[in-house]
């Protein structure tokens, strides 16, 4: 069983990006008898999951609302 | 004709190329918070994340017409045109300024704060968390920081980043990818040793 080949599959399935469902449950297969790729897997959840809170604590803490002064009015 | 949330970026580009200020002022308004923040998280620098998005407004103003519908979407123009900015200030050096100094001690915690308020504890340590990731985005080199940045907390899909770069769909994913794991090693040395280990200097990985 050569992991590699189910990393970039695994990276995605970790950080929420769509792909197929047969590549998904493949690497669901690989993590659920694989020690290491199951650990990568959820050390990527996690961050997934803090990526998030930064997205998050960032669009309601002003970072995107900051008011930069670009007069109003075109040429 | 009325501006809603249908009128398209394309539409109200098109209007603001004939003179219609409304356009401009809700393409601004559409956009102008996302734009903000991939400067600032880009070079952890408010006022330097204030003066890309003032330029390239400013730019689109005068230049609307240059927008070339066949080429991309007016949101992978806006980004493209804040990333040139964004990279000509790293590349002067002018503006690595942390994040952590950036920010006020008040919005950190009101970052932290909007959920948890009423558990302190909980409030603290969600504060350590975000403030490890932050830093974490920060000490990356600059092109894997930019696809994290899109990618992640912009959450935009492959394609939409890369309109924004520049570059192909695989690069974005590869990339994303190599970043992922460069956080995950950074946030647990962090755990580890409590700080971020030796940031990258923002012009290196260019």
């Amino acid at each position: 069983m050569d992991c590699r080949q189910f990393q970039d599959d695994l990276s995605d399935a970790a950080c929420g990006t769509p792909i197929e469902a047969s590549a998904r449950q493949a690497v669901l297969a690989h993590v659920a008898v694989c020690s290491a790729c199951a650990a990568r897997f959820a050390s990527e959840h996690a961050l997934t999951a803090s990526l998030g809170e930064l997205g998050r604590a960032e669009a309601c803490c002003g970072a995107g609302t900051g008011e930069v002064g670009v007069a109003r009015g075109v040429p | 004709m009325a501006i809603d949330a249908s009128t398209t970026d394309e539409v109200l580009l098109i209007r603001l190329s004939a003179g219609d200020e409304a356009a401009f002022e809700a393409l601004y308004d559409r956009r102008q918070p996302a734009i903000y923040r991939y400067a600032l998280r880009m070079c952890g620098s408010e006022p330097i994340a204030e003066d890309v998005t003032q330029d390239v407004f400013m730019a689109l103003m005068r230049d609307a017409a240059k927008f070339d519908g066949s080429k991309g979407t007016v949101g992978g123009y806006l980004f493209g045109m804040a990333r040139h900015r964004v990279l000509r200030h790293l590349q002067r050096g002018k503006s690595f300024v942390a994040m952590n100094d950036a920010l006020d001690d008040d919005a950190r915690a009101d970052a932290a704060n909007v959920d948890t308020a009423a558990d302190p504890l909980e409030a603290l340590a969600r504060t350590r968390t975000i403030e490890s990731v932050r830093q974490a985005v920060l000490s990356l080199p600059l092109h894997y920081r930019e696809v994290v940045v899109l990618c992640s907390l912009e959450e935009m899909n492959y394609a939409e980043a890369a309109e924004a770069l520049g570059c192909a769909i695989g690069t974005v994913r590869s990339r994303l990818h190599r970043a992922r794991e460069m956080l995950v090693e950074r946030l647990d040395a962090i755990r580890v040793d409590g700080q971020v280990p030796a940031r990258t200097p923002a012009v290196r990985g260019t």
